[in-house]
């Protein structure tokens, strides 16, 4: 596999991220200012951090780390989620957007210095100064101002270090031991040198408002977990399918030098949204059929010969 | 053989819209889903492609660059892309 092909794989995870952010903005713009909300977007603004710092984009990884910051803030409660900040927010994720399509085409960054200057002055260090920092838009940004040293110190900097590493060595080894042969391949690198694992079944509020499973699985591989098995015997026929069940569930194995706190760190803002169990002897947790508002059946399906499906026929 | 192709962004947005198609074209033998143009897929989609695997006919999905990878992330590999020994 090569670099170009490792980097096509971070600019699809970025799309993601983008796509999860900007869902859970405009969640918070609609009202739904939870916690998982608010989480969602942080992640996905933070996994963004951590690839592009792994492959050097500097200036993506100088505008996430200011974005990543005001919304720790947010998280953290420190800053309000007014509809200003939500506004900010947005236009924040517009301009990372446009870093990430630079970063990918190889042009000129975008101007940031107004929003970063903006998003530095909604801080929590900064809400309370007399002027807001937008009635100075040209104010130079101060990368290493005081309150990103503070919101710092809830998000440890050896995490992020450790995110990096193991982004990159995820994608690497992966690449190799698939390149050939992936089924023999996942068997024996699964066996080696992975001494614990996790299962996971995401319920299915781990798929609303923002929230996606396959993001904490993303983490999980950044920690150097790898698959080693998924479970689908509980997915029905179409016919009898809710598309808002969570059906699938997971086994992890993880590298001996991990900790389970950082995996459990992962799900910490998930909660019970997403049943975990670590542990060798542990198993995938069941299935529990949840109520949801879908409704049970599709509309009677003719048996007509070709009830042609409308906007996708090829 | 019916045929359906899946969007760019693959949310459970998507899921809900695509189910109906999946269902309406059962029973008109192995379907053909286009997954070709796919950029994002989460947990809804993917799990909603096991299930027109294993429905009716069966399913053979083309996938992008984005679906591989995602099924490689999940171990749904050869669920979703093995040939069907239906």
């Amino acid at each position: 596999m090569s670099p170009e092909e490792i980097q096509q794989i971070f600019f699809v995870e970025c799309e993601e991220s983008l796509a999860a952010a900007e869902a859970g903005l405009a969640a918070c713009q609609a009202g739904t200012q939870d916690a998982d909300t608010v989480n969602a977007v942080f992640r996905a603004v933070h996994s963004i951090k951590g690839g592009a710092g792994a492959f050097g984009y500097s200036a993506l990884q100088a505008y996430t780390h200011t974005f990543e910051t005001l919304l720790s803030d947010v998280r953290e409660g420190l800053v309000a989620i007014e509809n200003d900040l939500v506004d900010l927010l947005l236009r924040a994720l517009d301009t990372l957007a446009d870093h990430v399509q630079s970063a990918r085409e190889g042009g000129d960054a975008p101007a940031d210095a107004v929003l970063i200057a903006e998003m530095e002055g909604a801080m929590a260090a900064n809400a309370g100064a007399a002027a807001p920092a937008a009635a100075e838009p040209e104010a130079a940004p101060e990368p290493e101002s005081a309150p990103e040293t503070a919101a710092d110190d809830d998000e440890p900097a050896p995490i992020d270090d450790l995110d990096l590493a193991a982004l990159l060595d995820d994608l690497t080894s992966d690449f190799s031991a698939g390149s050939s042969e992936p089924a023999a391949g996942e068997e024996a690198s699964a066996g080696q040198g992975k001494s614990w694992k996790v299962h996971l079944r995401p319920r299915s509020g781990a798929m609303r408002n923002g929230s996606e499973p396959l993001l904490m699985l993303r983490d999980i591989a950044g920690l150097g977990g790898e698959c080693v098995y998924c479970d689908v015997s509980q997915i029905p026929p179409l016919d009898s399918f809710d598309v808002a069940q969570g059906y699938l569930g997971w086994t992890f194995a993880m590298p001996e030098g991990v900790e389970e706190d950082a995996v459990r760190d992962i799900f910490d803002f998930i909660g019970d949204d997403c049943a975990l169990a670590i542990g060798n002897d542990e198993e995938i947790p069941e299935f529990q059929l949840e109520k949801t508002a879908q409704p049970p059946k599709p509309e009677p399906v003719a048996t007509a010969p070709a009830p042609a499906p409308a906007p996708a026929a090829a | 053989m019916s045929s359906i192709t899946l969007p760019a962004r693959c949310d459970r947005a998507a899921a809900e819209a695509i189910w109906p198609e999946l269902v309406a074209a059962l029973g008109n033998g192995a379907l053909r889903i286009d997954g070709s143009a796919v950029e994002h897929v989460g947990q809804a989609v993917l799990q909603l492609l096991v299930s027109a695997r294993r429905s009716g006919g069966g399913a053979e999905i083309e996938a992008s660059p984005a679906l591989t990878e995602a099924a490689r992330l999940t171990g749904l590999t050869s669920e979703l892309f093995e040939e069907s020994e239906l």
